[in-house]
């Protein structure tokens, strides 16, 4: 594998997403414009959490750490996740250059997994952006008080792997369909929100839909990323989240492989590299 | 032997909400390494299926076929790295980026430094004539520009064979000519070791192609040298005839005459006249001229014509290649 050649593929794919994401305005609008979404996602749910917490009369700092460092956290997993989605979509409907790309790109999994690098880097800034607001509008910016810098980077990279790969598989179904393709990633996404312990524990939904939290490692990454962030929350078994969050990850990445590789094969089967609604 | 493309018994179906469609059916080309290879046929002939199976964009039904000695199924990202494919009436890259930005992004994702993309740029730039246009953006490109565009992103990564599908459709005479002169150059100066060109243009297959494939309703009618194919209506009487403008159906006697072979119509908007061209087993034109003075056509001019490929698919096909 030339690893030289690779890197120049990937840096380009990122500089295209990037070129994508801000040529409508200039570089300080388009700065200003990747700021306000999750600033203000990040202040409404700061207001819902005071006014609830004002409402009943329970303040509890911890339940504001976890809804923020959710909704802060699920912003770096659901950047990367629809940035890699969305690239059928664009590619296929707006630009027409699906085809183009898997004829030149040597591997589609891997150009679809590189198309969210540039989604991720900005996800980590808008990310730590929300976290740090939210807490402080609540109030409770001191329960960031461990920041464990190396457990931190290493649960984000394996963050990017496990999210990258969902969000392939995603792509993989959607690449099948023209018609349905837009419609399979705005519902995965909610679904991934709902049943990722992002706001609430996933004890409080349904005793049905639990077991299917647990296919997704959002419960696990995101519980061990609160436990490096602050020493205040507590987990029961630390190891136990780190095994968990690795067998899931790997199995992801086998899965996936797998699944888009069957995926490609019906894709060039029925020829739906280059079908477009015409919308 | 080895061949720059090889397909047998190549079959491609389309389910549809009509039934089971063939866009190919029972295609068997052996394409040698070093010429321009011409696809000919009428919209919907099934071109850009084989095409499309070819770059490993679609998968045959049944049946196979090989690029290079690779078989287009299970070894397409090899027969992907020697290929490229160019597309007529598309614009294969971002409208938001310039010329040149679409060159370099494409360059550098076929692992090409940026260096090396540079370079590559530059001698494709040479050889094409980007200037003009290198820093505008793709989405304010004319269509020739663009076509020119699409050729040079097509060679960055020095394709041993080079798919193109209707590479001048949409446009004006003269852009289509610098694009035929072009396409020339690439094979004539060994740039490209093989083309497989796809078109409905009789003129461009006839002045470009050293081997010609026609095909009709996903077969394979005729095969040859343009000689060869001129030969198979060397027998016949081809005459053109001018009337009065005149609707198409109203021809249809004309299917009932012994001699004729088939016939065609082309209409001036601009005259308001109609060139009807017949091509006849044998010398049988008084009794057409009664005939159609029968039927109240004016006939303004007549005279014979040189054969030509239409004649060669008007006798295949009995009708013509822009005949719907």
């Amino acid at each position: 594998m030339d690893i030289k050649s690779w890197y120049t593929r990937i840096k380009a794919v990122v500089w295209l997403t990037f070129k994508e994401q801000s040529n409508w305005t200039k570089l300080p609008f388009y700065i200003t414009y990747i700021f306000i979404n999750p600033i203000f996602e990040v202040a409404i749910f700061s207001y819902v959490y005071i006014a609830v917490a004002y409402i009943s009369n329970i303040l509890d700092p911890l339940n504001a750490f976890y809804m923020i460092t959710g909704v802060g956290l699920f912003n770096f997993i659901g950047s990367g996740l629809y940035g890699i989605i969305w690239t059928i979509h664009s590619e296929r409907e707006h630009f027409r250059t699906l085809k183009y790309t898997y004829l030149g790109f040597p591997n589609l999994h891997i150009y679809l997994t590189s198309r969210g690098l540039y989604h991720y880097i900005l996800g980590l800034i808008t990310s730590t952006t929300m976290i740090i607001l939210g807490l402080t509008l609540t109030g409770n910016l001191y329960l960031i008080d461990r920041v464990e810098l190396i457990p931190i980077f290493t649960l984000l990279l394996i963050g990017v792997v496990w999210s990258s790969q969902l969000g392939v598989m995603v792509a993989g179904s959607s690449i099948y369909s023209s018609e349905y393709g837009p419609l399979i990633s705005e519902a995965f996404g909610g679904i991934l929100f709902l049943l990722g312990a992002v706001l609430y524990p996933i004890e409080v939904l349904p005793p049905v839909i639990q077991p299917l939290a647990y296919i997704f490692p959002t419960i696990e990454w995101l519980d061990l990323m609160r436990y490096y962030l602050s020493s205040q929350y507590h987990v029961t078994n630390v190891d136990m989240l780190w095994t968990l969050l690795l067998v899931k990850t790997l199995a992801y990445v086998g899965i996936v492989y797998i699944y888009f590789r069957i995926m490609e094969y019906f894709v060039r089967r029925r020829g739906m590299l280059e079908v477009t609604l015409h919308h | 032997m080895d061949y720059a493309i090889e397909t047998l018994h190549l079959t491609r179906e389309f389910h549809t909400d009509e039934g089971v469609f063939k866009a190919l059916e029972d295609i068997n080309l052996k394409v040698r390494e070093g010429i321009i290879f011409g696809l000919l046929g009428p919209n919907g002939a099934g071109k850009t299926t084989l095409i499309r199976i070819l770059s490993t964009l679609l998968l045959p039904t049944s049946g196979e076929a090989y690029v290079d000695g690779f078989d287009v199924v299970k070894e397409a990202n090899k027969v992907r790295k020697i290929i490229n494919l160019v597309s007529g009436g598309e614009r294969p890259g971002y409208g938001i980026l310039t010329t040149e930005e679409n060159l370099m992004y494409y360059a550098q994702i076929y692992g090409l430094s940026r260096r090396e993309a540079k370079e590559r740029i530059e001698e494709v730039n040479r050889l094409i004539g980007l200037d003009e246009f290198l820093h505008k953006r793709l989405n304010t490109l004319s269509t020739g520009m663009i076509q020119k565009y699409a050729l040079a992103r097509g060679l960055l990564n020095k394709p041993k064979i080079l798919f193109l599908d209707e590479p001048t459709l949409g446009l004006d005479v003269e852009n289509a000519r610098i694009i035929r002169r072009l396409v020339r150059r690439l094979v004539d100066e060994g740039l490209i070791k093989t083309i497989l060109l796809t078109s409905h243009y009789m003129a461009e297959v006839e002045e470009l192609c050293d081997y010609i494939a026609i095909i009709n309703k996903g077969r394979i009618i005729a095969e040859g040298t343009v000689e060869e194919l001129k030969n198979m209506v060397s027998r016949e009487v081809i005459y053109n005839i001018d009337v009065k403008a005149i609707e198409t159906p109203k021809l249809e006697f004309l299917k009932s005459i012994d001699s004729v072979v088939g016939y065609t119509v082309r209409m001036s908007n601009i005259s308001g006249e109609a060139r009807i061209r017949i091509v006849m087993s044998y010398e049988d034109i008084s009794r057409i001229l009664d005939t159609l003075e029968r039927n109240r056509i004016k006939i303004l001019r007549i005279h014979q014509d040189r054969i030509s490929l239409e004649d060669v698919f008007l006798k295949l096909v009995g009708r013509g290649l822009a005949d719907d």
